[in-house]
């Protein structure tokens, strides 16, 4: 009996131990609650205003980790730009500069995490328009539009009212957004080696550019005559050229699904041609969506006559080099042969916007996140950031930075893009845009090409209108239409038998429009004319 | 009758033996294509010649995996993360286990219940996150080993295996006046090593390809697991949509000699240790321990 009461009282005892224990950890947690947040960033709480020149105010910016240091640099958080900005930045308004790195391939999701935890660092940014949507939504965000007015006029002056109106949402300045330099979408090529072998000029025309894969396909049966990439996206020069523009009002260039643009027919009746004559590989529905190692590999093998790529991509994902040192004959011409009735060749452009800057509304530090940005905008500082040293990394050519080609350039530039965020791409001139694109050629071996893809692709670029509000049918039902368009009907139409095509292509876009096109068709109509009307 | 028998289960071992063969390839025949690819020069890979052998052999990728001293750092890292969290783990997980295998132990259904909820119910991302925080463990070694210290399931295999040895064996030890922790140490932990080398394994092994929790709660690089690293390597490999969105900034991609070559440093180690835990992997230590 006595043993009884004795464990009982054991049993007691631990049981008021591990209450007073937990008791204890929740005591410390509201207690320390203040010395927490301040703690690790060192005075975040500290009133600036009072006594800025005390204690230095911390100011904590992500940073994109993409694991790419080469052997040898220095650390992405302790370096030249580093120091270049706490030395020049920093240390002239009281600011002690702490960076956050977030890999770059789970840039949302934790950024997620440290918005939900209140603990994003106060400049925080991602390509995601979807995420800052949602952010705006459950009021995360700090309005920046009042600290722009006081302390960011280089940064108005350099981004430009176009660029700055992609931050608006809701009619606030929620964000900041950084100017993209290189608006090129897509781009064509031809093998220069296969034209000169076979003594055929380099095509112009649509109707040429047909006569050329029709000369390849005889000459290398083997071979695909228009290999590359066949999916909605990269056909849109193609598709383009087959509009007749005066048909097409700005309105509906912003509403209508690009199935029922006139002429949009015609673009896939020639399509369905080249693929029922065995111009284009017969296999292209297996490449959609997915990644285009297969693309890549019969680009090696020289298999593909000529194809449409993202602009400039034969260089930076290094299969033009591969290419090369196979064949050393293999020579590439950048083409722009989709020509529509005018005698233009428009092809669709990227909007001018780049990543979204954003300071969560948790953040005390938006004043000085906006300054940060507005001194990162002057004209020395650009070019020290994207550029480095004057002599160790880059040097002047006709008053234009160029960087030289040595391992200090190496090792430092080699994530210059994550330190001057207000830029997507190297910006070197504001008035000539050649010199901006020859900057942004990152490979010199390939330079002409890079430029020469990145000018084409750009020609008669077409940008679609837009709305400032939210299109709420698109939010819901466009995910499904752009798989629907992009994987089925696209493969649907241009595999069809030719004398089906006609049945096929009106049922297709019949259903499309039935299954959601319409409704978003409408709605975008509504919004557009209440806005520009 | 007897040879009829003799012939099927002939039949059966073979067909077995095929299956089990055709298995352990589909295990083992990714590994040997990375490898190759690994010592294959790039040209070849993305004209897709590589399957099974090297083409163009050179050890250039090992080289610069070699010679960067991040990931070297990493790698030591790891190992000693591995050894702490493994240690720490199974000490943990044994002194947890064996109390909850004692008749006498009041409240043991309720303790047993409480670490069973757990595997069924957990706080998620972002509670876990702020709980971290609060425990001032982020961005230290220890959140890496602490949150995970005792895998419910593991600690209810160990329960099962301390229960199943045999109660006499205890008792024994008892009149000779050893304690509990004598009985633990001496008696109990060593006719267990089978299990505890498993489930060694399983944690090591665990914590050795574990990289998400570092991701979340890691912001120093000198905290970063090999297999941190690794991974941002291989989907630095799906560039081509972020070269778009970033306006071609991304740079050239990691090559797939370079990625192959990673992989293979990130895991040769790890199956080193298989064979050292293997000698472990015994029955029967206790067959005849208690006589009828």
């Amino acid at each position: 009996m006595r043993k009884k009461q004795q464990k009982w009282f054991t049993v007691l005892l631990a049981v008021l131990l591990v209450g007073s224990i937990l008791a204890g950890c929740s005591g410390d947690k509201s207690n320390n609650k203040p010395a927490n947040t301040s703690n690790p960033s060192s005075g975040a709480t500290d009133k600036p205003k009072d006594e800025p020149k005390k204690d230095p105010v911390t100011l904590k910016i992500e940073l994109f980790d993409r694991n790419n240091t080469p052997a040898g640099a220095d650390p992405i958080t302790n370096n030249f730009f580093t120091k270049y900005i706490q030395e020049n930045f920093g240390d002239p308004n009281n600011i002690k500069i702490e960076w956050v790195t977030v890999p770059r391939s789970e840039e949302v999701d934790k950024l997620n995490v440290l918005m939900a935890a209140n603990q994003a660092p106060d400049l925080v940014f991602t390509y995601d328009t979807q995420t800052v949507e949602r952010y705006v939504k459950d009021g995360g965000l700090t309005d920046l539009g009042p600290y722009i007015e006081e302390h960011g006029q280089n940064l108005k002056r350099v981004l430009g009212d176009n660029v700055m109106s992609y931050g608006v949402f809701e009619g606030k300045q929620y964000s900041i957004v950084a100017k993209r330099v290189i608006e090129a979408q897509v781009s064509t090529f031809i093998r220069q080696d296969w034209l000169d072998e076979l003594s055929l000029p380099v095509p112009k025309t649509t109707e040429e550019f047909y006569n050329t894969l029709v000369e390849f396909k005889k000459a290398k049966p083997n071979a695909f005559a228009y290999g590359g990439q066949t999916d909605f996206f990269h056909m849109s020069p193609f598709r383009y050229s087959f509009w007749e523009w005066d048909k097409i009002t700005d309105e509906d260039l912003f509403a209508n699904p690009d199935w029922v643009m006139p002429g949009n027919k015609e673009a896939f009746r020639f399509l369905n041609k080249l693929y029922n004559e065995g111009l284009i590989d017969k296999d292209f529905p297996l490449g959609i969506g997915k990644d285009t190692n297969q693309f890549q590999k019969n680009m090696v093998n020289s298999l593909i006559g000529a194809a449409t790529t993202n602009t400039n991509e034969p260089v930076y994902m290094g299969y033009l080099a591969e290419m090369t040192k196979a064949d050393p004959k293999a020579k590439l011409t950048v083409i722009d042969p989709f020509t529509d009735v005018r005698g233009k060749t428009p092809k669709p452009m990227y909007t001018p916007n780049g990543i979204y800057i954003i300071v969560p509304k948790k953040s005390e530090r938006a004043a000085e996140v906006v300054k940060y940005l507005d001194w990162m905008s002057q004209p020395e500082n650009i070019v020290r950031l994207q550029n480095g040293t004057e002599g160790e990394t880059f040097e002047y050519v006709d008053g234009v930075p160029k960087t030289l080609d040595n391992d200090a350039t190496k090792n430092l530039l080699y994530n210059y893009f994550d330190y001057c965020i207000i830029l997507n791409g190297k910006y070197v001139s504001n008035e000539d845009n050649l010199l901006n694109i020859a900057a942004n050629a990152s490979d010199p071996t390939y330079k002409d090409f890079t430029i020469a893809s990145i000018d084409t692709g750009s020609k008669d670029g077409v940008v679609k209108p837009r709305v400032l509000a939210t299109i709420e049918s698109e939010v819901k039902l466009g995910t499904m239409l752009k798989k629907k368009s992009e994987e089925d009907m696209f493969v649907k139409i241009v595999t069809a038998k030719p004398d089906k095509f006609d049945v096929v292509y009106d049922a297709e876009v019949a259903d499309y429009m039935k299954v959601g096109g319409q409704e978003v068709m409408d709605e975008k109509k509504a919004k557009y004319q209440a806005e520009y009307k | 009758m007897n040879t009829a028998n003799t012939v099927n289960s002939k039949i059966v071992d073979v067909v077995l033996m095929i299956i089990i063969g055709l298995i352990s390839l589909l295990c083992l025949l990714p590994m040997v294509h990375l490898l190759a690819v690994s010592f294959s020069s790039n040209g070849a890979i993305m004209a897709g010649k590589v399957s099974l052998l090297p083409i163009g052999f050179n050890f250039t990728a090992y080289k610069s995996v070699f010679m960067h001293s991040a990931m070297v750092k990493s790698l030591f890292f790891s190992i000693f993360l591995v050894a702490l969290y493994t240690l720490v783990a199974m000490g943990m997980t044994i002194i947890a286990a064996y109390p909850l295998t004692k008749q006498k132990l009041r409240g043991r259904n309720f303790f047993l219940l409480f670490i069973v909820l757990t595997m069924f119910f957990s706080g998620g991302l972002i509670p876990d996150y702020l709980l971290m925080r609060e425990l001032y463990l982020l961005d230290t070694i220890w959140v890496l080993v602490l949150p995970g210290a005792i895998s419910a399931f593991y600690l209810i295999i160990l329960k099962t295996f301390f229960s199943s040895i045999p109660l006499e064996l205890e008792e024994s030890a008892r009149m000779d006046g050893a304690s509990h922790f004598r009985i633990l140490w001496s008696i109990i932990l060593p006719l267990s090593l089978p299990s505890v080398a498993t489930l060694s394994l399983f944690y090591a092994v665990g914590r050795w390809n574990g990289f998400q929790d570092a991701l979340i709660y890691i912001n120093s690089q000198e905290l970063y697991p090999i297999q941190l690293k690794l991974y941002a390597l291989v989907i630095s490999g799906q560039a081509n949509d972020m070269s778009i969105m970033e306006a071609q900034n991304a740079g050239a991609p990691v090559p797939q000699s370079l990625k192959a070559a990673s992989i293979m440093f990130g895991t040769v180690p790890i199956l080193l240790v298989y064979p050292f835990i293997q000698r472990y992997f015994i029955s029967g230590v206790m067959i005849g321990a208690v006589k009828g």
